[in-house]
């Protein structure tokens, strides 16, 4: 998943400007793969372990410092639309460590952040990242 | 086809394989001996062992529990039969003397946990 220009980012109190891209990246930490004796192909795939990779990408315009350090564990929310209209509006909250916080200097789009977390689940069983309706206004 | 144990398919909830363990004959030394001559002696046949790994799949871990409990109850009381391969390959007079448990239930999809079983046939020699 990535949202392009979500609204009203925040990570714990830190509320986040300019972002210009929220990502869920999910893959697996580790396979569950098992071979038969009656081909060359696996006969049992499963992920029991899974890892949820956000990443938050946003300008920076001024010195700043969020306070947030690598292994804070923070809620992470925003609002995201699919369009200009309220319609279809969600709201995205997950439970992520912070893992790090980059930032990058460019000429032609100035000074950029990005600040990777890890998403945790309360009970190892939920997924970490949740997604609701959200009708307020955009 | 699928695989079976004294007409029972204990493992069929996954896939597994099967390994024949080394054959021959069991020789002991070789011994020094007093005129310096090393001497092996030959104990016979040896036993015949049939290695079995695979993954027992389940809906939830009571399930799997299950699966578990009733093979350990073969095991522990030495079931003996024919076990019968993927490939209709036929090993009578074996008992299932072990299962051993994966280190981990992996809890994806589905609840599953790798093993090792191990099948012997006592007194080849």
């Amino acid at each position: 998943m990535i949202w392009l220009n979500p609204q009203s980012v925040t990570l714990g109190t830190v509320v986040l400007d300019n972002v210009d891209s929220v990502s869920i990246d999910r893959t697996a930490a580790r396979t569950a793969l098992e071979f038969t004796d009656a081909g060359p192909y696996p006969g049992f795939v499963d992920v029991p372990e899974q890892r949820v990779d956000v990443r938050i990408t946003r300008r920076i315009t001024a010195s700043h410092d969020t306070g947030l350090r690598p292994g804070d564990s923070v809620l992470l929310t925003m609002r995201r639309a699919p369009g200009a209209s309220a319609a279809g509006v969600s709201r995205v909250q997950a439970s992520v460590v912070i893992a790090s916080i980059e930032h990058s200097m460019s000429a032609s789009r100035g000074a950029t952040q990005r600040i990777e977390a890890i998403g945790v689940s309360s009970d190892g069983a939920s997924d970490p990242v949740v997604v609701t309706p959200d009708t307020g206004e955009v | 086809m699928a695989s079976s144990f004294a007409g029972l398919t204990l493992f069929a909830s996954g896939p597994h394989r099967f390994r024949m363990d080394r054959v021959g004959r069991l020789v002991r030394g070789p011994f020094a001996t007093a005129l310096e001559i090393p001497v092996s002696t030959d104990e016979g046949v040896l036993e015949l062992r049939i290695f079995q790994q695979g993954r027992l799949v389940a809906t939830t871990d009571g399930a799997l529990r299950a699966l578990v409990e009733t093979i350990r109850s073969h095991a522990e009381a030495g079931l003996t039969g024919t076990l019968i391969d993927h490939h209709a390959g036929a090993y009578p007079g074996m008992t299932l003397v072990r299962f051993e448990p994966g280190s981990r239930v992996d809890r994806g999809r589905v609840v599953s946990m790798r093993y090792e079983a191990m099948y012997l046939r006592f007194g080849a020699f």
